[in-house]
């Protein structure tokens, strides 16, 4: 016929399904052949190869030719895909947490090279991802291939209250900036708590400020509360708008930094102010003492006061809807 | 001139109503090349591609059956509507028309 048919022909022919290869090549033969003489006539018997050419770019792609006679044409199809697509981001959002605690451990705990060991983590959690996602499709793909259907036996009275991924108040956003901002800050002291620990002193004018040995009891719960508001900005990140699951975690949240707050504010001498000897000012340095010995036990009334209002808020929008 | 739509749309609207053109089509005895010429000629454009598969899995379903035979000294295989077939367009044919009539209302 036309060394190119022919070998278009062979490439169909081998993506083809064994048992009806010929028969459907023969077809295929017969009708570019039809179209081939078609075209000579069009053209006063003289066909060239670019002509050819076009003739079977306009036909499609062997693999795609061949491909419209398999009898499954998809993986996963759209009864199936809601939940593959629901497993896949829950898994992404597991793996997703894992990633920053296993991360957040070893800057913590590792004593050589916190940083390197925090990647290593992050690049094995990655593949970890990799790797069971592509079970997870085997298993829907499977599922798929099974007839199994999801939804067949949906009840709505079955459906649960209290959703974990999908949102609930989509005309309450919150903003990404927020978020942005949350990280960063969240970031910066957690940094910050873990690096100062071990020289827990702060200096700022003439005035040093000093934690008793108090401190220590704290630095686990105020880190632990450091990395819950970290993945919890993460997660308003990536779902920017309310849930009530989003809701419940801010209260509980905001809820535990009120009791640290509060611990805090039991703890006498947790923080003492002096003066540097040999300040430039003493009796500035003296006024600015007395002054932030009163402000602190303040400004930790303050936030909580404002913590509980924030509480209350979401307390409210929750029982609201 | 009518107002340009996305070819994604056109292609949906178009291809549920294929099967029934296939079908209709199939009342008399062709083989592809001439079955979508046919259809061309009729304002139902189709590739080939699209085409044969759909042959074979209209057949597969028992509502065509087919021949290879010769003619002009080359094999082809010709496709004809079976009884199964004639009673499946019967069917369409009356869905069809509900579904125009309900759409025209609409429309």
């Amino acid at each position: 016929m036309h060394p190119l048919i022919d070998t278009y022909l062979l490439h169909v022919k081998s993506y083809l399904p064994r048992h009806s290869r010929n028969d459907i090549a023969a077809e295929l033969e017969d009708n570019l052949r039809s179209m081939l003489e078609d075209l000579a006539e069009a053209n006063d018997h003289s066909v060239s190869d670019e002509q050819v050419a076009e003739m079977l770019i306009a036909f499609g792609h062997p693999m795609l030719v061949a491909g419209r006679y398999l009898p499954r044409q998809y993986l996963i199809g759209p009864s199936v895909f809601p939940a593959y697509w629901h497993a896949l981001k829950s898994l992404v959002i597991i793996f997703g947490a894992i990633a920053i605690l296993l991360a957040l451990g070893a800057l913590v705990f590792e004593s050589q090279a916190p940083l390197a060991a925090a990647v290593r983590t992050v690049g094995s959690t990655a593949w970890g991802l990799l790797a069971w996602s592509a079970i997870l499709t085997a298993v829907f793909a499977a599922l798929e291939q099974s007839g199994f259907r999801f939804f067949d036996s949906f009840r709505p009275e079955h459906l649960s209250r209290w959703p974990v991924l999908a949102p609930r108040i989509q005309s309450n956003p919150i903003p990404r900036f927020e978020s942005l901002f949350d990280i960063v800050f969240s970031i910066t002291v957690l940094v910050w708590w873990i690096g100062d620990f071990s020289n827990a002193q702060l200096r700022f004018a003439d005035v040093e400020a000093d934690w008793s040995t108090a401190y220590s009891r704290f630095f686990v719960p105020v880190l632990a509360l450091l990395i819950l508001g970290l993945i919890r900005a993460a997660r308003n990140l990536v779902r920017p708008y309310w849930t009530n699951l989003a809701r419940i975690s801010r209260m509980t949240h905001v809820g535990l930094w009120i009791a640290v707050l509060i611990w805090a504010l039991n703890t006498p001498g947790l923080v003492t102010f002096d003066a540097v000897e040999g300040a430039g000012n003493p009796e500035f340095a003296a006024r600015l003492v007395a002054g932030l010995e009163q402000s602190l036990p303040r400004l930790l009334k303050i936030w909580v006061f404002i913590g509980a209002a924030l509480v209350a808020f979401d307390l409210y929008r929750l029982l609201r809807r | 001139m009518g107002t340009p739509i996305p070819d994604s749309l056109r292609l949906e609207l178009r291809r549920g109503s294929l099967v029934l053109a296939v079908l209709g089509a199939l009342r008399n005895e062709h083989y592809g090349y001439t079955l979508c010429r046919l259809l061309g000629d009729k304002g139902i454009n189709i590739e080939e591609s699209t085409l044969y598969p759909l042959l074979r899995r209209l057949e597969s379903q028992g509502l065509l059956t087919s021949e290879w035979r010769d003619e002009n000294r080359r094999r082809k295989r010709f496709y004809r509507l079976s009884d199964q077939g004639e009673i499946a367009l019967a069917g369409l044919t009356d869905e069809w028309s509900t579904l125009n009539q309900a759409l025209n209302k609409i429309l």
